[in-house]
């Protein structure tokens, strides 16, 4: 196993509203290499590595530890639990899984009615959410309910693998860019910057980027670096016209998304330190998709902010793919950029 | 070999019809052959002896789709069915023949503009008729009466590397099998050459055709799609020049792995090219073999054809010589 | 679980055989699989000479297609809802015998036009994405692919893949351990098909080279309000109709309540879609019965049965076929 951290990472439950686990991991991880550390009201665990003091300037460095998920609507009379998703899950890659239900991580099945007995003409039409149910294994109302209760978060269940130069699993969106910050500050070990630089792993972005801003708030950054994971289009379905961004082509920037240009001087700094360290990358094609970039234009009076990610297939479904050298790109760049510090200069 | 290739697919034999090119092909493969008959059901099976005990049978269908006069009408005009699957699309701007000699054109039907418009759109036998250039009911009786069959008229055309013609599917396995009863001169089992009646309606020789004979193993030989022309189906992988298919699946079976890892085994020993072929849709004598009996270990070797069923069905020369080789090599080698 | 677990697409089920013989060895008296890929275990015994079919095939794909970077297009073997294969992780086990990994992917939806969201893809629109394997061009059209599940217990259920139909494999299996528990036994065939799925190919060809007195088939069947079949509450026993042999059905039925058997009923107006189809008709024709187990999520990767009924199944097997000699036991 190469990625042995992103393979926990990745492995730990921590929808939007349930991160705990995945904080207190970091926050295990990375206590001893920085000067403060805390959780705030919302959730979002925030560090600080103190700069040497030549500026007063601030970056932040910014992931989120949440992943899409469901939660426990109703409990039904048969013992099946009726569900609705936690950030953006279409409910046609929810069919024939197994998934673990509440805290105690229960085991479960969504399943379908077989084959032999749909309507021939709806076999292809996507069901509703409504209609897709989480069985237990209980028969009754009152048996599920001794262990469960409306509102259980509900995980995907998929172990992390790595085939090659890929690595398979679920939430690698925004594992990935939780590892980054950690890989970052990892190699600031024995160093220090001129500006006072931030970590900040966020809650609640899949549900309306809902973190960023409140730990935004407490730092007040000049710049901020946003390290996400997007989506690559690359499969034989599109044509190469139509992909967003492609495994094996190194990190992506993105110039411009759903709610926001990004700011261009950051854009150009960032392409420009990657060209002079022979890095490459790839431009992301496609406008559709957010970040808590767009959370962090809006905040106090605005906060500029790049966008570096990781290309994945499948995104929000429990078995994404991300090229590992892309990754490995994605924190080197990661590195580069906030130990030169030109981002901040502006 | 284009030859014998020509002679077969000119003859007009549809299913339940192959009494001439049963002919043809027993007369070509009788010298070469320890014992031949015809079954009940017109199925003409060959044997050429081995030595090891097991018995090896190979498989080729010797009728063709066609159609068949269901009425004639007072001006001279035949309505026909179709006799396996041949579409009514197919039949615009072909010529037929019949077993009369009578030559026919169809057309359709359409008494305004709208109704031409409809009538192309989801075409049936309802709405065509034939011509057969008679000049009244009696004229047509005497030349095509009802009960007629008939098939493509003979398109024949070599193109050097392609040979195109009606009737590939399935005289081209006969044209093999008739080489290879030829070529074959150290048979390691009994080898069987079936040339099956009725495939196309319904797999109806080879489903009883080794009942008496229970071979080890039974290779169908058959055409199969050429999904190698412009935005031709994204889900087939297989191309005409490829080499000849050891088939994996079809609609109509899945072929024994016995059969499939064999053939591999053989082609690879004696560098031959083939490539592997899952067909979508679709079905073969292998499947009346499969269920014979007991059952019989059974695949396909098929041979990529483009336009299937069209009066032009174009295969590869090289694949076909090839496929040749292939069950020669079998049968020298043996089923084990 | 070792059942459910082991690959076994249609036509290519030596895994689940290996483990069948394991299972089964030290229980009957000789083992062999016929031409067409059935595996035939025999209990040799006196008086009536039964058979029992259980299919071993799994419905599953088959690569028809492979581009050069690595995505795969493939058709279905046996009848799959394509709704149930996207995001799934797949094994792909290739003629070298090595096993490759694939995910099933769809593009993300909140990048689809509002259109396509309402729809899923058809196969023609599905695809194996195989390029994470730094050896894909090895893979060629004919390798085979499983959804990669592993079966696990739920509270005295099992969820997992082929339990269509393995666990009535297993049902098949424990009747011969508790067989052997009695002195003297009917000759019993316990034969694990080939092929079901697309047509009971394999049950046709194992049943007119064995000479039995009665055939039994065993498949699963959809636990559904409406029938009011549930898991949990015994077997299904079909009520015939054609393909049913009403002299041994009462003696069945008569047993079960006799020895008071949890059972439940399912009616069967023509053919009933399983290996008992093909067992009735063949040669001069064969006594048959058909018992369901029932199931929930029939052909997707999550099936679901009752621990129980299994186990229970077998028992009434068992005591039944001794009751047809007669009765007896240890």
């Amino acid at each position: 196993m190469k990625l042995e951290r992103l393979k926990k990472l990745c492995e730990l439950p921590g929808i939007s509203g349930f991160e705990e686990k995945i904080s207190s991991f970091i926050k295990e991880t990375v206590e001893d290499r920085v000067d403060k550390i805390w959780i705030d009201t919302v959730g979002n665990l925030i560090a600080l590595k103190k700069g040497n003091g030549k500026t007063s300037k601030k970056l932040m460095l910014l992931a989120h530890t949440d992943e899409v998920g469901l939660m426990v609507k109703k409990i039904n009379e048969d013992g099946t639990l009726s569900f609705t998703n936690i950030g953006g899950v279409d409910p046609r890659v929810l069919m024939g899984k197994k998934v673990l239900v509440g805290e105690s991580l229960t085991p479960g099945v969504i399943g379908f009615e077989a084959i032999h007995t749909q309507d021939r003409s709806s076999i292809l039409k996507t069901p509703s959410m409504g209609k897709l149910k989480i069985y237990l294994g209980y028969s009754k109302k009152e048996e599920a309910s001794k262990s469960h209760r409306i509102g259980d978060p509900v995980f995907f269940d998929t172990p992390y693998n790595e085939i090659g130069d890929y690595a398979v699993a679920k939430s690698l969106d925004d594992r990935t860019g939780c590892e980054v910050l950690i890989r970052v500050l990892e190699s600031l070990d024995g160093t220090s910057t001129d500006f006072d630089l931030y970590f900040a792993w966020v809650v609640q972005e899949e549900v309306g980027l809902r973190g960023s801003g409140v730990a935004a708030n407490q730092i007040k950054p000049d710049v901020a670096l946003v390290f996400e994971n997007t989506t690559a289009g690359d499969n034989p379905e599109l044509p190469d016209y139509r992909w967003a961004t492609s495994l094996g082509r190194g990190p992506v920037l993105t110039f411009a998304h759903s709610g926001l240009v990004l700011d261009k001087k950051i854009l150009d700094t960032i392409v420009e330190t990657a060209k002079s360290n022979s890095l490459s990358f790839q431009y992301k094609s496609r406008i559709a998709g957010g970040t808590d970039a767009a959370r962090l234009a809006r905040v106090i009076s605005g906060i500029p902010s790049g966008v570096i990610s990781t290309p994945s297939r499948y995104i929000h479904s429990p078995t994404s793919i991300i090229n590992i050298n892309d990754f490995l790109g994605v924190a080197k760049l990661a590195s580069i950029l906030v130990k030169e510090g030109k981002v901040l200069s502006r | 070999m284009k030859r014998l290739i020509e002679k077969l697919v000119t003859i007009s034999s549809p299913s339940g019809r192959e009494h001439a090119i049963r002919e043809v092909i027993a007369g070509e493969i009788k010298p070469h052959v320890d014992e031949m008959k015809i079954d009940p059901l017109g199925n003409l099976v060959a044997l050429k002896k081995g030595k090891s005990g097991r018995k090896l049978l190979f498989d080729g269908h010797m009728d063709e789709i066609g159609v068949v006069v269901t009425h004639v009408d007072s001006k001279g005009f035949l309505r026909v069915d179709s006799i396996g699957g041949l579409s009514p699309y197919m039949l615009l701007g072909s010529r037929l023949i019949f077993e009369t000699g009578a030559s026919g054109i169809v057309d359709v039907e359409g008494e305004t503009v709208k109704d031409f418009g409809e009538a192309m759109k989801s075409l049936d036998y309802d709405h065509i008729f034939v011509d057969i250039g008679a000049t009244d009911k009696g004229d047509a009786e005497k030349k095509a009466p009802v009960g007629t069959f008939g098939t493509y008229d003979s398109t024949f055309v070599d193109l050097g590397k392609r040979l195109v013609s009606k009737s590939m599917d399935d005289r081209i396995a006969c044209a093999i099998m008739i080489q290879v009863v030829k070529e074959l001169e150290q048979p390691e089992d009994d080898v069987y050459f079936v040339f099956a009646v009725q495939e196309e309606v319904g797999i109806v020789g080879a489903s009883v055709a080794a009942f008496d004979i229970m071979p080890d193993m039974a290779v169908a030989i058959d055409v199969t799609a050429g999904p190698d022309t412009p935005k031709s189906f994204k889900r087939m992988g297989f191309k005409l020049g490829g080499g000849p298919t050891i088939k994996i699946k079809d609609r109509g079976s899945i072929s024994s792995s016995r059969v499939v890892t064999r053939l591999k085994e053989v082609a690879e020993k004696r560098d031959i090219p083939t490539q592997y072929e899952v067909l979508i849709f679709g079905g073969t004598d292998a499947r009346g073999y499969q269920t014979t009996g007991r059952g019989i270990a059974s695949g396909t070797v098929s041979i990529p054809c483009r336009y299937v069923h069209s009066p032009h069905e174009m295969v590869d020369y090289d694949d076909v010589l090839n496929a040749v080789r292939l069950l020669k090599a079998l049968a020298e080698e043996g089923v084990e | 679980m070792d059942l459910s677990n082991a690959f076994g697409p249609v036509g290519y089920e030596d895994e689940v055989h290996s483990v069948i013989r394991q299972e089964i060895e030290p229980f009957v008296d000789e083992i062999y699989t016929d031409e067409i890929g059935n595996l035939i275990a025999v209990k040799k015994g006196t008086g009536k000479r039964i058979g029992i079919f259980t299919h071993v095939d799994e419905v599953s794909l088959v690569i028809s297609k492979i581009d050069e970077r690595g995505f795969a297009r493939f058709e279905e073997l046996g009848g799959i809802d394509p709704k149930v294969l996207i995001s799934q992780r797949v094994r792909i086990k290739s003629r070298d015998g090595k096993e490759r990994y694939g995910v099933i992917g769809m593009l993300a939806p909140h990048l689809q036009k509002k259109e396509t969201r309402g729809e899923v893809p058809s196969f023609d629109e599905l695809f194996i994405d195989a390029s994470i394997n730094p050896d894909y061009s090895k893979i060629d059209i004919g390798d085979l692919a499983v959804v990669d599940f592993s079966a696990f217990e739920m509270n005295g259920k099992i969820s997992g893949k082929a339990l269509d139909d393995r666990a009535c494999a297993a049902i098949s299996i424990e009747t011969a351990k508790e067989l052997s528990k009695y002195l003297s036994t009917p000759t019993v065939y316990f034969v694990f098909t080939t092929r079901e799925e697309v047509g009971a190919i394999g049950a046709k060809g194992a049943a007119e080279s064995l000479e039995i007195d009665l055939g039994v088939a065993m498949d699963v069947t959809h636990h559904e309000k409406e029938s009011d079949i549930e898991i949990g509450k015994g077997p299904a026993l079909t009520v015939g109709g054609p393909n049913i042999h009403k002299g041994y059905f009462k003696l069945l039925d008569d047993y079960a309540k006799d020895q008071e058997f949890k059972v439940q009923y399912e009616f069967g107006p023509g053919r009933t879609g399983t290996d008992a189809d093909n067992v009735q008709i063949a040669g001069s024709g064969v006594p048959t019965l058909l018992l369901s187990l029932p199931q929930m999520f029939m052909h997707t990767p999550v099936e679901v049965v009752q621990i129980s009924d299994v186990a229970g199944t077998a028992r009434l097997l068992a005591g039944f076929f001794i009751s047809l000699n007669g009765g007896e036991s240890l």
